[in-house]
This record gives C-alpha cells, sequence and structure tokens, in this order.
C-alpha cells in the first residue's frame, strides 16, 4: 500500500497527494488563491469535501499548514484555497509558480452544519479572510436555496480593500443572499458602512430568531460578541456555529497541537457549535 | 471465572530458568526489552541476558529525587519504575511518517513499509500496562490509526512484573490501575526469593509457559506472592482525590493557583517526556542537500514548549502557568471527554523527575480547596 | 399629517423603542415628529449644538469627525434602530460628530426639551427610556471597541 493514493479508510493518513497549481488568483494585499488539481486522476476522482473542512497544504522541505477550503464542494474538478502569507509555508506558497506541485493531505475536521439550516433564515457573519472557509457554505446554500428562508452575509473588513472576493458580491445579491459589508476604517471614497458586524447584527431584522442560524468565522473576539449579539436578539446558542483556530501539526487527532479544552480542533472541529466552547472562549491563554 | 479459555493456574518459574524465557523469545524472533542499568538509572533497553537486569538494585524516589540504591537482598524486580517507559518503543521518540521525491513529474509522496521489529517487554508495571491501555485508545480507538504505534502495539508480548514494593510517589491505587497486574498482559509474574509465580494473560502467554520448565505451585509459594503483592498496596502513602475531577479543574481555569505553580515551573517538559501517556508531538521536514529528498519526521514534541501552540503571529498559551494549566487539566479533566479515561495512571514519573519537586496529586488538593500538603502524603 | 398612533406604532417596531412600556410609547409619540431627510443632508454638526434626539427608521447616517489634513473622517455607520445626536440631552456641549445621510432617511424626532420634561415628570417614561439609551450607548461602544482592537491588521490572529 505504500505510496499508492487509495481512498479506502485503511490509507495511511500520512500520505499526501501530488497537486499541482492549475492558477493563482491575486486577491487582496498578502492574499492569493491558489486554484489546484491532482496529478493522479485517480485521486482526482475519489477527492470531495464538505463545506469548512480543511486540507493539509505540504511544500516538502518546508512543512505543511493547514488550509481552508474556499471552493464550491458541488463543482467537481475545482479544489481552491485562499491563502494569506503567514508564515514558512504560507511564504513559501506565496513564491510558488502556476504548475509547481506539492503535497496535500485531506479533506480534514468537521463543516459547517447546512442540515441544521434547513428551513430557516441563515446569517453567516464573518470578518478579513474568515470569508474563505464560508464561501463554500455560501455556495451551497446559494444551490439549494430554496431549502433555507433569507440568507444574509455580514462581513467586515480592515478597509475597503481587504474585502476579499468583492466580484462575486453582485451573483450571490442576484442569487438570494443579502451581502451586507463593513470596514473598521473608511477610505474617503467608501461609501458603504463603517463599523463591525456586530452592528449589522444588532439592527437586522430577525422575524424568526428562534428558527435562525448563525455561521461565524472570523478572529475569536469577533466570534464572542457576534454571539454574544445574537443570544442577545434571541438566537439560541445551539444555533450558533464558529470556526476556530489552533496550531494544526497532524490534523489527525493525534498530535495534540489543536487542543482547546476537550476539542481537538482539527477533528472535532473546526465548525464547532458555540454553546460546545463557550466557557473556554474568554479564558486567557487557554 | 475462565476468561478466553485460560487456566487460571498459576505456576513457578525458578529464578534459573528466566534466562530460558529470554531465549525463546529471542528464538522467536522478538527484540527483547527489559530493565537495565544505565546512568545511575534503571532504564528499558533491548537486553539478551538475565545479567543485564538490574538485580540486587532498588530505586529511591521523591519529588525532584531519584537515586538508585543496592538492595540487601537478590531481587531482579526490586524497583519500582524509571525515567523510560515502554511508549519509547510504541511510540518512538523519532520516526518517519512519511517521504518525498522530486521526480520529472514534481513531487511524489510516500509512507514507509510497516515496521516489522517485534518486541517482547520485560518488566511491565501495573501502571504502564494502564499506561499502554490509555495509549491504545489515543492511537487507534479513533477516527485515525497511527501506522506507526498500531503496527508496533500489535505486535508486542507483553510479560508483566507485579510490583511487591511502592515508592513514596507512586499513587496507582487511587487512579485505580495498580498495583496488581489484572488484564493487557501475556504473562504476567510475581518474584518471590527463588523465582516466580507466572500467570498467563493470553493464549500465546499460555503457549509460551508450556515451553518453560515450570512446576506447580505451593500453597506457601502462593501466600507469599500474595504477600509480596499486598505489601506494594500497604507501602502506598501518596493519594489523589479523582472525585468529580474533571468538572473541577475544567471550572477552575481561574484559579489563582496556575499562577503560583507556573512560577515554580521551568517549563522544561520532564513531565511530559517521562509521562507514559502524554502523546504530543511534531511532524517536521528534514531535507537531503540536494534539496530534492526529504524526510518528514515526527519527533516526541511538549504542550509545555512555547511553539507549540502558536498560531499566525502570536501564541496562544504564551506563559508557563498557561501551560501547566494546559497539561494538568488535559491530563486529568479534558483526556476524560477525548478518550473515556484518565490520562493519568499514578505512575509518579512527573513528580520524581520534576526539577523543582512539583506534585501535581498537591496541586489537584490545592485548586479542590485543601492545599493541605498531607492530603497528598509522602512528603519527606 | 402624521398621527401619533402611526408613530407609535412605528415605535413599537423599532429596536430601540420596542422595548419600553406601552403608556412610555404612547407618551414618547405624543411629542415626536417625523423628519426625512434627502442623501448628504446633515442631521447633525460635531461640536454645535443639536436640540433634538434622531431615532433612525429607515436608511443610513455616517459619522464623520473632523481631523486636520484628513477632511471628515467616517467613523461610524447608523442605521435603522439607531439614535443619533443623544449628546445634547444628556448635556455635552454640541454633537461629538457630524451625521451626515447617506441615502433617502427617515427619522423620528424628539425635541429635547420636551422630552427631557417628559423624563423629569414621569418615571415610568424616563428611567425606561434611558435605560434603553444607556444600552444603546453600550452597545456602540462595544463597537468602537472592537474596531479600535483593529482585529484584521495584517499579523492579527485570523482563521485562514
Amino acid at each position: 500500500m505504500s505510496g499508492t493514493c487509495l481512498a479506502s479508510p485503511s490509507i495511511d493518513p500520512w500520505l499526501a497527494h501530488t497537486v499541482r497549481i492549475a492558477s493563482i488568483t491575486d486577491e487582496v494585499e498578502d492574499v492569493a488563491t491558489y486554484h489546484l488539481e491532482f496529478s493522479d486522476p485517480e485521486s482526482a476522482k475519489s477527492y470531495s469535501f464538505l463545506p469548512g473542512q480543511f486540507n493539509m497544504l505540504y511544500l516538502p522541505g518546508v512543512g505543511e499548514a493547514a488550509i481552508s477550503i474556499s471552493s464550491d464542494p458541488a463543482q467537481e474538478g475545482t479544489l481552491d484555497h485562499t491563502v494569506r502569507i503567514a508564515g514558512n509555508v504560507t511564504g513559501a506558497l506565496a513564491r510558488a509558480a502556476v504548475g509547481d506541485t506539492f503535497g496535500l493531505r485531506g479533506p480534514f475536521g468537521s463543516s459547517w452544519p447546512i442540515e441544521a439550516c434547513l428551513g430557516g433564515d441563515v446569517i453567516l457573519v464573518t470578518g478579513g479572510i474568515g470569508l474563505a472557509p464560508l464561501r463554500p457554505a455560501i455556495y451551497e446554500l446559494l444551490n439549494r436555496k430554496s431549502e433555507f428562508g433569507t440568507l444574509s452575509l455580514l462581513y467586515g473588513a480592515r478597509h475597503p480593500f481587504g474585502l476579499l472576493y468583492p466580484s462575486e458580491y453582485a451573483d450571490w445579491e442576484q442569487r438570494g443572499m443579502s451581502v451586507n459589508t463593513t470596514v473598521d476604517r473608511a477610505s474617503p471614497a467608501w461609501q458603504g458602512n463603517v463599523g463591525v458586524v456586530t452592528q449589522l447584527l444588532d439592527r437586522m431584522p430577525l422575524p424568526n430568531p428562534e428558527e435562525t442560524t448563525v455561521l461565524c468565522c472570523g478572529p475569536e473576539v469577533m466570534m464572542w460578541y457576534t454571539a454574544r449579539s445574537a443570544i442577545g436578539r434571541g438566537i439560541p446558542a445551539d444555533r450558533i456555529w464558529v470556526s476556530l483556530e489552533r496550531n494544526m501539526n497532524c490534523a489527525i487527532g493525534l498530535c495534540g497541537h489543536c487542543q482547546f479544552g476537550p476539542t481537538f480542533v482539527c477533528k472535532d472541529g473546526p465548525v464547532i457549535r458555540y454553546d460546545h466552547v463557550s466557557s473556554f472562549l474568554r479564558v486567557e491563554g487557554f | 471465572m475462565n476468561e478466553q479459555q485460560l487456566s487460571e493456574s498459576e505456576v513457578f518459574l525458578p529464578k534459573s530458568e528466566l534466562q530460558s524465557l529470554i531465549d525463546l523469545l529471542r528464538n522467536d524472533g522478538m527484540t527483547v526489552v527489559g530493565p537495565t542499568i544505565d546512568q545511575q538509572a534503571i532504564v528499558y533497553d533491548e537486553i539478551t541476558s538475565v545479567d543485564e537486569l538490574p538485580r540486587g538494585w532498588t530505586d529511591r524516589q521523591e519529588p525532584g529525587k531519584y537515586r538508585l540504591e543496592q538492595r540487601d537482598d537478590d531481587a531482579t524486580f526490586g524497583f519500582v519504575v524509571g525515567p523510560h517507559s515502554w511508549k519509547k518503543y510504541l511510540f518512538p521518540p523519532l520516526t518517519t511518517v512519511s517521504t518525498a521525491e522530486k521526480t520529472d513529474q514534481g513531487w511524489q509522496m510516500q509512507t514507509p513499509e510497516p515496521d516489522s521489529t517485534r518486541y517482547a517487554f520485560l518488566g511491565v508495571r501495573a501502571c504502564e500496562l494502564a499506561a499502554i491501555a490509555v495509549q491504545d485508545r489515543v492511537f487507534t480507538g479513533g477516527p485515525y490509526i497511527d501506522p506507526v504505534y498500531s503496527n508496533r502495539r500489535k505486535n508486542a508480548f507483553i510479560i508483566a512484573v507485579n510490583c511487591t514494593e511502592a515508592a513514596p510517589t507512586c499513587f496507582c491505587s487511587s487512579m485505580n490501575t495498580g498495583p496488581e497486574c489484572r488484564s493487557g498482559f501475556d504473562l504476567a509474574l510475581t518474584e518471590l526469593d527463588d523465582g516466580f509465580v507466572v500467570q498467563a494473560g493470553s493464549e500465546a502467554g499460555e503457549t509460551l509457559i508450556a515451553r518453560l520448565n515450570t512446576s506447580e505451585i505451593t500453597t506457601s509459594q502462593s501466600e507469599t506472592a500474595g504477600q509480596a503483592r499486598q505489601q506494594a498496596v500497604d507501602q502506598q502513602s501518596r493519594h489523589m482525590n479523582t472525585d468529580g475531577i474533571r468538572d473541577l479543574l475544567l471550572g477552575s481555569l481561574k484559579h489563582p493557583r496556575w499562577e503560583e505553580v507556573g512560577n515554580r515551573c521551568l517549563g522544561c517538559t520532564n513531565c511530559t517526556m517521562v509521562c507514559p501517556t502524554c502523546f504530543c508531538s511534531s511532524v517536521e521536514d528534514v531535507t537531503a542537500l540536494s534539496g530534492e529528498s526529504v524526510e518528514r519526521k515526527r519527533h516526541w514534541d511538549s504542550c509545555f514548549n512555547l511553539s507549540f501552540s502558536y498560531i499566525s503571529h502570536g501564541t496562544t498559551r504564551d506563559t508557563i502557568s498557561h501551560r501547566y494549566r494546559q497539561w494538568l487539566t488535559h491530563k486529568l479533566a479534558s483526556w476524560h471527554d477525548q478518550f473515556d479515561t484518565s490520562g493519568c495512571v499514578g505512575c509518579g514519573r512527573c513528580i520524581t523527575w520534576c526539577p523543582v519537586g512539583i506534585d501535581l496529586t498537591e496541586e489537584v488538593a490545592a485548586i479542590r480547596g485543601n492545599g493541605d500538603s498531607s492530603q497528598s502524603g509522602g512528603q519527606s | 399629517m402624521v398621527t401619533s398612533q402611526t408613530l407609535n406604532s412605528k415605535l413599537s417596531s423599532l429596536q430601540f423603542t420596542s422595548q419600553l412600556p406601552q403608556t412610555a410609547r404612547e407618551a414618547l409619540a405624543g411629542i415626536a415628529s417625523e423628519r426625512a431627510f434627502g442623501k448628504g443632508e446633515v442631521l447633525c454638526r460635531e461640536g454645535e449644538g443639536c436640540e433634538e434626539l434622531f431615532l433612525i427608521n429607515k436608511g443610513h447616517v455616517g459619522l464623520d469627525m473632523l481631523v486636520p489634513g484628513r477632511g471628515q473622517v467616517r467613523v461610524m455607520t447608523l442605521g435603522p434602530g439607531d439614535v443619533l445626536a443623544w449628546s445634547a440631552l444628556i448635556g455635552n456641549q454640541g454633537a461629538t460628530a457630524t451625521g451626515v445621510a447617506l441615502d433617502d432617511v427617515e427619522t423620528v424626532v424628539f425635541p429635547d426639551d420636551a422630552l427631557l420634561d417628559l423624563c423629569q415628570v414621569n418615571s415610568e417614561v424616563g428611567y425606561p427610556l434611558m435605560r434603553e439609551l444607556a444600552k444603546a450607548i453600550s452597545r456602540r461602544l462595544v463597537a468602537s471597541r472592537l474596531q479600535l482592537l483593529d482585529l484584521f491588521r495584517v499579523g492579527a490572529n485570523e482563521d485562514s
């Protein structure tokens, strides 16, 4: 079994697939999306993922980094990762070119609870590069629009040119999702909202808070105040989902790095129900 | 009880036959690992002869202290546990988990062939059997199975030895893991002056007994063995109150004691290295000079290392008290959520090998609101 | 001509006033009026006195502060349910930001004098109203702090 890429449960979890950079889209400063394709057609065929899951991208000689998948799970043959330069691996990725190969293990982790959203209103609250792990959920919600109530995206960034995927907003709006952006710092030309996402949530009409689901991805502070705001508006804590970030080394719950209390963020998360982690979120250094 | 059709009967193995046991295992292609003296400590290493065992030696342990002393008898297993545990064989400190080669078709990754080494562990204590059972859950009980551990584990032959003495650092009774070996072994020995009372715990163990020169056990031998085992129970002076310990610790994350213990703790990682259940590791790339061939090496790591919780430009657990809290709450509390067992087996290694003698039983008592050190016992 | 009854129903649907007791809302409706602003119109001006409290019913209002060398800097955007120009109500000297309509804005307006009188004589109105105002200011304070934390600065911890 050594050296083969069989999609069987007995596969060695340390074995990485070879992927090739098909194209690169520059997004915002220090952020680019890498469109990947598998070298081995069998791997390509057997690979599938759920919105919110991540891959370990492996640059030989540099190391691995956990990067969430940002493409449409229903779109076969596309596998996108939106990456910001933050460390050695992402730095090396930034120097990579179309045609370069590297390793990929995955997909790993839990996914956004699309089924739990059925029939109700869905609010996606995110900030900065946190939109990347939510984009597959956006695509899935829009692909199945009729199965949900209203869909709203509340998205904050540091400044107007820090907003990811701006060219897609019109399409999302047109397909039935209200897109509300806000920035911390306005440029003189910015005509949109200034402030933070919790304010957008505070002023949103919520006709059925008990049936509303919040999917949230961003810095922990932002997620905590978003949840606070949502709960204050009558949304049950068990309908709020957050995506956590911790150091990930193995991605398979064996190395201990990503622990957050009882949670292994790599296999129990990254997407986790807010009430399962809320008591730990404001504990310093935990 | 007639579990697994095994005979409950014990046999007597004279001391002169211990070498035959080692020889039989080696002839069967096994690497025999047992206790031996190195650098003034009893460690585990490959052995070929009974002469390498620490006959006539014992260990004196207390918080922050470990010394070997000559015994006044010839006991082969007259000591408790040293700095090593069997995890160094089942979960090796350094392993290659995968390799990468640059080819004309780009980088190609492979995983190594399964490890075919077959180990026979001689001298596994009850707390260590419990530790192996804990690591079985960690490495083979979840959705992902560690190939290195599971290969080595399934091939391992375990010869347990019942403790007949307890160190002041031992608290296996509190953790309900010992001192008597009850399951998880192929053979279990209890040492007498002139030999061993041997019990089989598996079919493989029974088969091996049949190949040894044993005799029927006498009533007096059986009684002496029972008394020897009871001595290890009676000598145990250290305790840990585990009542509601999960909720106690996870509900005390802001307790001032963490700061206090953090000021004493050096963050040296000794406790995690000697702990028989700690499983933290990191994988790093080792690149050949050509730059076209890479090995991914997994090495033991520790939640006490600053870089362990690093994420994009910041470290989650940035003080020693945060890291001590992580270690203790994981070991004694969240381990229950994750693996349905405590991560502590009461072997006391972390107490002995802590350079400043931090005692987790004392820390738990302090957080419980009972800082009285007599609670933890064994203070000298 | 706006009747106090339609105002009353408007107040019960706005977040700021929806939590007030019915009697308090009726009393407030009695002193309130409605006013609309076109895009670019100024509702209150930084440093100048403002004798009315606005409750935004529709549209958005930018809050700008003048920074020499940078001009008017937008620090926050207000929307439906938000209150504006509360400074005068609690005795501040003039507004602390310029409020400018960013689109078609509809507001419910309360003259400060009448509002203060009402609060003074009727604690059934005054106490709950001031409580709601404190909650609104608290929300805005938390929002300002989150902005201050600069969570999306490159290098700040984020999910990727």
